[in-house]
Parts: structure tokens; C-alpha cells; sequence
């Protein structure tokens, strides 16, 4: 197979950014441990009273870290507003007792997918206070768009 | 310059009788026409969500929003891709290859009919609201069980059609022995084949998970499960729709411009890439997603960024058409 | 079938006689090269600025 001589530059181009791209994420994922949400446990969707979601709320771990295990379901979160001091890490651990779920927080990274069955996890560290609307952006019926909740950070 | 142009398009002997033998067009022209119906009212669904999405209307009580808006998905994602790539495909397949035997065009048929059928059951559906599942219906919503037999009526009927148009070009091969086949059965081929590689993935997961349980026999379902198995199908669709697209840069856009394909032997590559690598991405919808690990998900994201190495074949293949066009 | 010919011609690999300079195609393609090069660290940066 011929290949045009700047043919040859532009798929080295190419194939070299894809490379880069990769090699880029890879060390972020692999040794600074930027990964995307991909929590393994699973729960029973039908019997979340038995489980560690029995009282879904937030709870200091220590100083600066809490826990919010959160409960997706069509068309809200239970609790419907949570509320952690500015500076504080938060992980989230959340799981739907319904259909398919997201969890989205805008102009942060964080945004998941919460799937019956499965606890899905990630962790944010809110610096500004405020408050964070909190989003759903899987479609889970007919009152998807008003399904919401409210994150009060406070100074 | 433009002169110049003008008479190598006139010695290109441009013929603008189309050429398809009269029976296989007819069939192309009935996928044609229910691609453009099916588009008419998908795009009439995406003007009414605009328009009450913007506040300028008010749905009537008996029209949802997520129903229009899966009317359109459906619609214009599957309905009309998949009509007018067939159409495209049987079309240029008699166009390159000579007329369809009455064999195969009968079972090409066969196949338009019961993915139509499979198309007005899923329709009905949805416009009666039993089925305001969107394009993706990802389980554990639930749509009424017609329409995941119009799913399968419509995947199974897409790949009855899809055999004879193998079986053409393969006996085409074997009766030209030596000859270099067209291009464009050897394109129609690896899209066919990508199409039903893909569509697998979704019968499965729509007769093993989705009818069972939409009919009461069972009562849970692997949810996780059938989203990969419907991004197995999912991802290779935008493939199944760059290709014929592909194919009109590579095949067609030479002609207009009264040039010639830049590499037919890159143009191939580019194809058979596409199909290999088609094959295991579906998991990069999932990437946000409980229960898949962040190895997998970086394997993927491997495998997904390595489909643009045909896309830059044909980049560099398209502008050099065009350039050596211009310069003649 | 009265087509065939011209399809076949299309076929076989073409060996380019007279090559033409493929300079335009080599800017073409570099520039869209640069467009996906440069968005594609914007949105890293974007991604690393909201950890
Ligand atoms: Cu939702
Ligand atoms: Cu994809």
C-alpha cells in the first residue's frame, strides 16, 4: 500500500496525538487517581430499609470529611437538601430504588449515573460556599425534569 | 479554472440516467420513501418540543413531551437511518453489481416487510404513550411489550434484507473471478456486516431481558446488563450511519466532481478498520457507571479513541480528491 | 450491467502517473488536526481546574 509522503506526516499526527491523549489519562487515572465513578457494591433496590440506605443523610467521618448516602428515585433525592460546612470533602454514595438515575452537580466534575441495584461513589471538595443544585440527566419518566436537590454549603 | 473544471466532468462520460434495474429500484424507492415519511414526522416531533421546551405552546393534555420526544428519537435515529441507508445500499448494490436475482430480491422484500411491520408496531405504540421509553429504553422503564416485538420485527427484518445484498456481491465474485470487485459492494459489505454484528446486542437483550419481563415471566432484570447490551448495539449504529456517508465522499463525491478516488486500497483499510473496531466499544456510554471497573472503562476509552484512525484515512483521502481534481 | 466498466475502473488502485502536489490537502487536514488537538486539552484543562 502507497502512501503520500504527507500522508505519512498526517497520520503520524494523528496516531502521535492519540497517543499523547491516552498516555495523558492513563497516568491521571493510574497514578492520580482521576477515575470516573465506578463503585462495585451492589444493594438490593426492593429492600433499601434493610441496608445501609435505611436513613440516607450525611455524616461526618472526621474533621473535614463526610459521607452523604443519598437515595435516587423518580422524581427527587432523598434527602432533598443536604448541608456541609465550605472546605469540606464530601463522598457521595448513592443508589436509585426505582429506574435509571443521574446525579449531576453543574460546573463541577461531578456527575454519575446512579443504576438500581448498584452504589455508585464519588467525592467533591467544596471550596465556595453557596448552594448547589443538584441535577438529574437520565431520563426517568415523566417528571425527569423537575427531579433536583439542593447541596447548602455554608461559611 | 472553472472552464477547466466543466470539461473534465463532460469527459468523465457524467451519465445522469440513474441505471438500477426497475424491480430492485422499486424496492429502494419504498425505503426511501418511508425513510422521508418517517423524517417528516420526527422533525415535526422536534419542532413541537422546541416550541414548548421555548414556551411559545402548550402540548394538549393527550401529547406528552417524553412521548413526542421519543417518537422523534426513534424516528429520525432509527427509522430513518436505517430506511434510507437500505435504500442507498440495494440501490447501488443493483447499480454496481447488475440487477438482484428474483430469489433475493423476494427475500429483500420479505425483510422490508417485516421490518416496516416491526416499525408500525413500535410507532403505534409510542404514539398511544405505552412506549415514552426514548430511543435508548433503558430498562427498568418499561414500554408495553408490542413495541419490543416491533424491535425485533424491525432488527430481524433489517438483516433478512441485509443477506441478499452479501449474497449478491459474493456471487458477483465468484463470477468475475480475477476482476477487482466494485468498491461499493465491497463497502455495502462491511457495513451489512457491521449492522448485524451490532444488532445482536440489542436482539438480546430485547428477547432475553426485556419480553420476558414486559410479559410478567419474570420480574427482575439485570439492569447494568442490558445497558451494555444495548451500547453494543448503540455505539456501532453511529458507525452503521458514517459509513454509507463515507461512501458517498469515497464513491460518489469523485464522480460529481469529475475526479477519481484518491486510494481505493486506503478507502478498503478505512473500512475494514471501522468494522474491527465497531465491535467491542459500546462500554464508553457507561463510563460513568457503577459495576463496570476503571480498567475496563480505560480499555475502552483505548478502543474508542483508536476508531479515528480510519476518519483520518479518510480526511486525508477526501481533500486529496479534491485537490488532484483541481489541479488536473 | 452497461455501467460496469466505469465501476471497475474505479476499483482498481490507482497509480498516480502524474502527481499532482497534495499541498492544500496537507493544510486541509493539519488545520482540522489542530482544532481536535487544541480542544481536546481545553477540556482537560477544564476537567483539572474543577477537581
Ligand atoms: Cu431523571
Ligand atoms: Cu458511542
Amino acid at each position: 500500500m502507497h502512501l503520500h509522503k504527507y500522508e505519512k506526516i498526517w497520520m503520524t499526527f494523528g496516531i502521535g496525538s492519540l497517543v499523547l491523549f491516552l498516555a495523558v489519562l492513563g497516568v491521571s487515572a493510574f497514578a492520580f487517581g482521576a477515575q470516573p465513578p465506578s463503585h462495585m457494591h451492589s444493594v438490593d433496590s426492593q429492600n433499601l430499609e434493610e441496608s445501609v440506605f435505611s436513613a440516607p443523610g450525611v455524616e461526618q467521618i472526621d474533621e473535614t470529611t463526610y459521607r452523604a448516602r443519598l437515595v435516587a428515585m423518580a422524581f427527587g433525592y432523598d434527602p432533598g437538601t443536604i448541608e456541609v460546612p465550605v472546605g469540606s470533602t464530601v463522598i457521595f454514595e448513592i443508589t436509585s430504588s426505582d429506574v435509571v438515575h443521574s446525579f449531576a452537580i453543574p460546573g463541577t466534575n461531578v456527575n454519575l449515573m446512579v443504576t438500581p441495584g448498584h452504589v455508585n461513589m464519588t467525592e467533591h471538595t467544596f471550596t465556595e460556599p453557596g448552594e448547589y443544585l443538584v441535577l438529574c440527566n437520565e431520563y426517568c419518566g415523566t417528571g425527569h425534569q423537575h427531579m433536583q436537590m439542593k447541596i447548602e454549603v455554608t461559611p | 479554472m472553472m472552464n477547466q473544471s466543466n470539461l473534465a466532468f463532460k469527459n468523465n462520460h457524467y451519465e445522469p440516467e440513474i441505471g438500477v434495474d426497475p424491480r430492485d429500484g422499486k424496492l429502494a424507492f419504498y425505503y426511501v420513501v418511508i425513510a422521508f415519511s418517517a423524517f417528516l414526522l420526527g422533525i415535526l416531533g422536534g419542532l413541537l418540543q422546541g416550541l414548548s421546551r421555548g414556551g411559545m405552546i402548550e402540548l394538549p393534555s393527550w401529547l406528552g413531551y417524553y412521548q413526542i420526544l421519543t417518537a422523534h428519537g426513534v424516528l429520525l435515529a432509527l427509522v430513518f437511518t436505517t430506511y434510507i441507508i437500505y435504500g442507498f445500499l440495494y440501490a447501488g448494490m443493483s447499480r454496481t453489481h447488475g440487477a438482484f436475482s428474483p430469489r433475493l430480491r423476494k427475500t429483500g422484500w420479505i425483510g422490508f416487510i417485516l421490518t416496516s411491520l416491526g416499525t408500525g408496531m413500535a410507532t403505534v405504540m409510542i404514539l398511544a404513550n405505552e412506549a415514552s421509553v426514548l430511543y435508548t429504553f433503558y430498562a427498568p422503564l418499561q414500554a408495553h411489550y408490542i413495541f419490543y416485538f416491533g424491535l425485533v420485527f424491525f432488527i430481524v427484518g433489517t438483516w433478512v434484507t441485509g443477506i441478499p445484498m452479501l449474497v449478491h456481491y459474493f456471487k458477483w465474485k465468484k463470477t468475475h473471478p480475477g476482476e477487482p470487485a466494485p468498491l461499493f459492494g465491497f463497502m455495502t459489505t462491511a457495513t451489512i456486516l457491521l449492522w448485524i454484528i451490532a444488532g445482536l446486542g440489542v436482539a438480546a437483550t430485547v428477547i432475553g431481558q426485556m419480553i420476558p419481563w414486559a410479559l410478567g415471566m419474570t420480574d427482575e432484570i439485570n439492569v447494568v446488563l442490558s445497558r451494555s447490551l444495548f451500547w453494543y448495539f448503540g455505539h456501532p449504529l453511529v458507525y452503521f450511519w458514517i459509513m454509507p456517508a463515507y461512501m458517498v465522499w469515497y464513491l460518489v463525491v469523485p464522480k460529481v466532481i469529475g475526479g477519481k478516488l484518491f486510494s481505493a486500497s486506503l478507502a478498503k483499510l478505512a473500512f475494514v478498520l471501522f468494522l474491527l473496531f465497531s465491535i467491542p466499544v459500546g462500554f464508553h456510554h457507561q463510563l460513568m457507571e457503577s459495576g463496570i471497573s476503571v480498567f475496563w472503562k480505560y480499555v475502552q476509552t483505548i478502543l474508542t479513541f483508536v476508531v479515528v484512525v480510519p476518519s483520518l484515512l479518510t480526511a486525508f483521502s477526501i481533500f486529496a480528491t479534491f485537490e488532484q481534481t483541481g489541479r488536473e | 450491467m452497461q455501467h460496469s466498466d466505469v465501476e471497475t475502473k474505479e476499483a482498481t488502485p490507482l497509480k498516480e502517473t502524474k502527481e499532482h502536489s497534495l499541498k492544500g490537502t496537507l493544510y486541509f487536514v493539519m488545520f482540522i488536526g489542530s482544532f481536535i488537538f487544541i480542544s481536546w486539552f481545553v477540556i482537560y484543562f477544564l476537567f483539572l481546574s474543577r477537581i
